[in-house]
């Protein structure tokens, strides 16, 4: 190993910290402007740093998603936490607090969609507050489930971006009404099924987004 | 979909946000937790724990900063407390081989690989500020306040990690390039 100094250098930690430095004057300055030696030797230490600075990021193992996933697989299951399992509860007919729920989760999804510029259930809902209870609901939920349904094919969506979102933003809003109605009616089997059909068709579109804009930069 | 929305979603559980929101974030957390602690092994474990905090913790994240800021922040401090606990035993610059050098001499000195090496090479106490102000452009106000020291420990820590990296580095360089300088 060398000695910390040469009698007629600067040593390298000097020269580092003229890296920071580089208006400062002194006898270390006028040193490194005369010295070919320590010249070279700053040179080196610029190029060093630009390129610590241009390192690339690295890629994370391939499975690490996958092991966090686990980790949290154990606190976090998020439909199942949230809606009690069909074969978890005896089904009891709950037709009176389903509709109430439905006309206030159709008012809700009527309004997120509105305010996206679009006609929703919702005016259909109000419009049948006057009708019998169960034809209410079962109207309700043929909406609902036609609002599911309508709207373009995948590939459409895959090849208009803007669409896929505006599905996207349509199912998160019948997800919404559709677990705000099972708060009230938590073990009707119509409710479940439509909202685990909705949960799945935008878990299956979201994660065809992301593949998607895998492909394309991420800002920072 | 914006990330307002994988945010709110990620909140409520919902695994597919999350990992959307991983998946675009991941590289650089995983290559701020590696480069910091030196280590593949020691990474991938902290890079884990990181994110398993992030999402512990995500209610916490009022959006006063992007996510990728807080995430990053969140990522270095995971590193940071690691690399604390591992402090505590004496610190030995690694016996490992120097890093090696690539045929072409004229880019040596900018090969990823070689820097990489050296930079696992590097004591963690050097490393870290090496890595959160040269890497990562980090202040020295900023280094000393993660780090809890002052601001002229951050700045002797640096010029002392520059002048080892060109010790790792001038094998690979040339002693006649590197000159006479320790």
């Amino acid at each position: 190993m060398k000695p910390e100094t040469m009698p007629d250098h600067l040593s390298r930690e000097r020269i580092a910290a003229l890296l920071d430095e580089p208006e400062a004057p002194g006898t270390d300055r006028e040193h490194l402007d005369g010295c070919e030696d320590c010249k070279r030797e700053y040179e080196q230490m610029v190029r060093t740093r630009m390129a610590l600075s241009a390192l690339p990021d690295l890629v994370p193992p391939a499975d690490e998603w996958k092991k966090i996933g686990t980790r949290l697989g154990a606190q976090v299951s998020p439909i199942e936490r949230r809606v009690p399992a069909l074969h978890a509860t005896r089904f009891r007919p709950v037709w009176a607090a389903a509709v109430i729920a439905l006309f206030v989760a159709g008012l809700g999804v009527g309004r997120q969609l509105s305010s996206a510029g679009e006609a929703g259930p919702g005016a259909a809902a109000s419009r049948s507050e006057a009708e019998d209870p169960a034809e209410a609901y079962l109207r309700t939920v043929a909406q609902i489930q036609n609002l599911r349904d309508e709207g373009p094919s995948g590939e459409a969506m895959m090849d208009n971006p803007s669409l896929a979102a505006e599905r996207l933003m349509r199912l998160d809003a019948l997800i919404e009404a559709s677990r705000e109605a099972l708060r009230t009616a938590p073990t009707d089997p119509v409710l479940n099924n439509l909202l685990f059909d909705v949960v799945d068709e935008r878990q299956s579109l979201a994660g065809q987004m992301d593949r998607s804009l895998r492909y394309t930069s991420v800002e920072y | 979909m914006s990330e307002a929305r994988l945010l709110e979603a990620a909140r409520a559980g919902d695994m597919r946000a999350m990992e959307a929101l991983y998946t675009a974030h991941s590289g650089r957390v995983f290559t701020v937790v590696r480069r910091l602690v030196g280590d593949d092994h020691l990474a991938e474990d902290v890079s884990q724990d990181a994110w398993v905090r992030a999402f512990e913790k995500l209610g916490s994240f009022r959006g006063e900063a992007a996510f990728g800021t807080w995430m990053h922040r969140l990522a270095v401090n995971t590193a940071l407390n690691r690399l604390r606990r591992r402090d505590r035993r004496p610190e030995v610059e690694s016996a490992a081989e120097p890093p090696t050098a690539p045929s072409d001499a004229a880019d040596r000195i900018l090969n990823q690989r070689v820097l990489g090496q050296a930079l696992d090479r590097l004591p963690d106490g050097y490393r870290r500020v090496l890595v959160m102000h040269d890497v990562e452009g980090m202040t020295h106000e900023e280094i000393a306040d993660r780090l809890g020291v002052a601001i002229g420990t951050s700045k002797s820590q640096l010029h002392k990690a520059r002048a080892r990296m060109r010790d790792l580095l001038a094998p690979t360089v040339g002693r006649n390039e590197a000159g006479n300088h320790a």
